[in-house]
């Protein structure tokens, strides 16, 4: 009898509400003056249920948030994004001309070579963080 | 009229016929209705201030090929990528640094003053030109490149800028060339500048 529980619950683990596996790696920030900054990364999520971003902040900066660039016949537009999903066994990847997370406040200028702190919240899978390095501006 | 006569007659409207149905045939249709206008007087003058504070007249333009990128410097995203991309181009066209110059025309003169032209210029490691102005003057600027920019505020309390993100050329007559657009391929984006160079 208990091994036949056993079994069911381990079989009942496996489908349903699973839980996600995120990982995030490759943060980067270009260099700014420090008026406002785009912090690029991916978020890879092994697991197989969902998250969301739903909070970001980077260090140094008053605010942060994510936001999607987006073409509209030639305009360039900025809107903000508050739920980022991360679906199961998917990647989510923040990078030029598409999603960022958006800094601005920021107390000092960001100087290529550093790294700073920035901290991601998510919605099922709690906070973390990340160090995210400067980039130069400019022809590489 | 003889019968012989009359035939010839009516053959030889027959043949006027068939000619003018081939040539109504066969004609070039009438060129569709273009949908865009094309902004061939795309430029003028005009006096801004660089990131030194100082006036800067476009007339210090003449007989340079340029490229201009209308932007604002809380614009984390596609101004940098943008300029980024553009001082890279300029490095693989090969012609070295001073083979056009890259400006930057803020259209956010309300937070971007010299200074901040200034030094968001200065950090793309090779030689940039940043421009603002009073607001009028920007909205005169905006008016003569054909520039769209609209304020979107945002929760709390900043606003972001709606705006064209091409980059415009300008040959060393100073006239409109071409545009460079973000999802066009560098191979397209360097021939336009090849030729501005040429």
């Amino acid at each position: 009898m208990r091994s036949f529980l056993f079994l069911a619950a381990l079989a009942l683990a496996g489908c349903g509400d699973a839980a996600p596996d995120l990982s995030i790696h490759d943060a980067w920030a270009r260099a700014t003056p420090g008026t406002a900054a785009a912090v690029y990364l991916t978020v890879d999520n092994r697991g197989g249920g969902g998250d969301e971003l739903v909070g970001v902040s980077l260090a140094g900066a008053r605010d942060a948030a994510v936001h999607r660039t987006s073409m509209d016949g030639g305009v360039m537009r900025m809107r903000r994004v508050d739920r980022l999903a991360i679906e199961a066994r998917s990647k989510v990847e923040l990078a030029p001309g598409g999603l960022h997370v958006m800094a601005t406040g920021l107390s000092r200028p960001l100087v290529a070579g550093q790294s700073v702190e920035a901290r991601l919240r998510f919605a099922r899978s709690g906070e973390r963080a990340v160090l995210v390095r400067i980039e130069a501006l400019g022809p590489r | 009229m003889s019968l012989r006569q009359v035939r010839l007659l009516l053959w030889s409207l027959v043949g006027a016929a068939a000619l003018a149905a081939a040539w109504i045939a066969l004609r070039p249709a009438p060129a569709p209705v273009a949908t865009e206008t094309v902004l061939t007087e795309l430029g003028g003058p005009f006096t801004l201030t660089g990131g030194d504070g100082k006036p800067f007249p476009s007339s210090r333009l003449a007989g340079r090929p340029h490229a201009i990128f209308f932007g604002f410097t809380h614009c984390p995203d596609v101004c940098p990528t943008t300029l980024s991309r553009l001082a890279r181009l300029r490095r693989q066209l090969g012609k070295g640094d001073g083979a056009f110059d890259i400006l930057f025309v803020s259209v956010d003169p309300e937070r971007d003053g010299p200074a901040e032209v200034g030094a968001y210029a200065g950090l793309f490691g090779t030689p940039v030109i940043g421009l603002t102005g009073t607001p009028a003057q920007i909205e005169a600027v905006k008016k003569d490149y054909g520039i769209f920019a609209r304020k979107v505020p945002q929760p709390g309390g900043d606003y972001s800028v709606d705006h064209n993100a091409g980059v415009l050329l300008f040959d060393r007559e100073g006239r409109f060339t071409a545009t460079i657009s973000a999802d066009e391929g560098d191979d397209a984006a360097l021939a336009k500048l090849g030729r501005i160079t040429a």
